[in-house]
């Protein structure tokens, strides 16, 4: 790993400066995906400004309808909160079934959004609840956040502050993963409001989507059984050592089935 | 003007990309960094961009004798200074990181690039600690940081600047093993032991946070530690052994 300079701010205001004034320098949270990168030369950033240190970042309230969780929130933090689990005891699953233990223990919210991996889990999370996330400067919906593989609209000095997660009717989130690392390899996110339904796909493809055809189904009658018949093309979907992208095609339709059930 | 700053005493290899002059010399200056903040200039040298290979990838290797350096070329854009410091051994002066480790203050100097589990091993001397994978899957580096378990080969030293940490030579009291050290004893949890710290760290994180795990939960649990030689019966029997004890 190349060395690096590093700070530590206290506000989201000094790390802003504090990134503007070193050239090629990076913001962390948790780390658990940047270090690993770092430790391949894949990222060799002159300074990292860690965003661990900000008390603006934390906390998980609700708001009209609504949670906003802290971008700081670790997924250990998300997944054993009592108002996650009350609110949308889905997200606490899914923040609870991501890595390992010692992962979800530094792994913040914001830095995996940020990151926006096209196997993680909040993705799904964010695209099926119509998530709302909220920079410094901006609110982004979470369907323009995601653009692809490791593609998102922030802004070089830009940093989640938090992300708005409106309550649902229910939600159910079932993931096939990579043994290895937890990652999915095909993870589907259910949300249901009255008679509209989302479902948002990890994993499978270059980035998350909705899987329309399911949503469909799903609007008519809520139920699993709703989804014979209905499936995702396999083209466009990645195909790699762990699955092909006709399996992962399978394997989403599978994980909408159990995420369905699980939306109770 | 791109800066770059670093102290000590180093060898300097700088690499000009794309620049659209490279028979220009290019002015390095070495700076001082005052009490106050400011930057006081000290002994200069110039040096010229070795190679006429139309731009990439040149460097050259300088030495500062005037510490801390601060690195400034005169030359704006087009021209893209990368900067690489190799430390020179013996006579490095490295931000200092202060913590608790296992109760007792610590302190010592890490580069922003060590390890948590580097420092604890080699500046601290706690060999407990194991680097297995040193990619995060293994776990038997795990320690606790502020109570809960990490894995210190994905953790910077400087990010523990301040922290308490547990490391297994933490774990025993005037002598007396932990609950979870006896429990991985008569359970026999291990067999080479190069996992055991790592899971017993583990494991006491996880009866903090649910005095009476399930077998299922404890299996669950151990997903981020890996033992290659006991197939994980007796660690699992150990680890709610162990929660019986520490009063779940």
């Amino acid at each position: 790993m190349e060395d690096f300079a590093f700070h530590r701010p206290g506000s989201v205001a000094e790390a802003q400066e504090t990134l503007r004034g070193t050239e090629d320098s990076k913001f962390m949270a948790g780390g658990q995906s940047l270090i690993p990168l770092m430790k391949l030369d894949m990222a060799a950033p002159g300074a990292v400004v860690s965003l661990t240190g900000i008390d603006e970042l934390r906390g998980i309230e609700q708001q009209d309808g609504s949670l906003v969780i802290g971008a700081g929130m670790t997924h250990s933090e998300v997944a054993e909160s009592d108002d996650v689990r009350n609110a949308i005891s889905a997200l606490a699953g899914l923040a609870g079934s991501i890595g390992d233990p010692q992962v979800r223990n530094r792994g913040t919210l914001g830095g995996s959004v940020a990151h926006a991996d096209p196997a993680a889990d909040y993705p799904a999370a964010l695209v099926a609840l119509g998530a709302t996330v909220i920079t410094d400067r901006r609110e982004i919906a979470a369907e323009d956040f995601f653009q692809g593989m490791f593609e998102t609209p922030l802004e070089t000095d830009e940093v989640i502050t938090s992300v708005r997660f409106p309550v649902p009717d229910s939600a159910g989130y079932s993931k096939f993963p990579n043994p290895a690392s937890k990652y999915a390899i095909a993870g589907v996110m259910v949300a249901r409001n009255g008679a509209d339904v989302k479902v948002a796909v990890t994993g499978a493809g270059t980035g998350v989507f909705r899987a329309t055809a399911f949503e469909e189904a799903l609007a008519g009658d809520f139920s699993a059984g709703a989804l014979d018949g209905a499936s995702v093309s396999a083209d466009g979907l990645v195909s790699d050592t762990d699955a092909s992208a006709e399996y992962r095609a399978h394997l989403v339709g599978v994980m909408a089935r159990r995420a369905v059930e699980a939306c109770g | 003007m791109r800066k770059v700053v670093r102290r000590g005493n180093f060898v300097f290899t700088y690499v000009i990309e794309n620049d659209d002059d490279p028979t220009t010399p290019s002015t390095f200056r070495v700076y001082k960094k005052e009490g106050d903040g400011s930057w006081i200039a000290g002994a200069g040298f110039e040096t010229t961009r070795p190679g006429t290979d139309g731009g990439l990838g040149c460097s050259a290797t300088l030495t500062f004798t005037e510490h801390p350096p601060t690195l400034t070329t005169p030359r704006d854009e087009p021209c893209r200074l990368f900067a690489r410091f190799h430390p020179l051994s013996g006579s490095l002066s490295m931000p200092t990181v202060s913590l608790t480790v296992n109760g007792q203050a610590v302190e010592g100097e890490a580069e922003g690039r060590t390890l948590l589990v580097d420092f604890i091993r080699e500046t601290l001397g706690l060999t407990g600690t194991h680097v297995g994978c040193d990619t995060s899957q293994c776990g038997a580096c795990v320690v606790h940081v502020g109570g809960a378990s990490v894995k210190s080969c994905t953790m910077l030293a400087v990010e523990a600047d301040g922290a308490d940490v547990t490391t297994v030579e933490g774990l025993a009291t005037n002598g007396t093993l932990h609950p979870m050290q006896t429990a991985f004893h008569e359970h026999h949890g291990l067999q080479c032991g190069f996992c055991t710290p790592g899971m017993m760290l583990s494991g006491i994180d996880l009866v903090g946070r649910n005095a009476n795990p399930s077998e299922h939960e404890v299996r669950e649990w151990l997903e981020g530690n890996l033992c290659r030689c006991t197939g994980y019966h007796n660690i699992v029997k150990a680890v709610q052994a162990a929660a019986a004890e520490m009063g779940g």
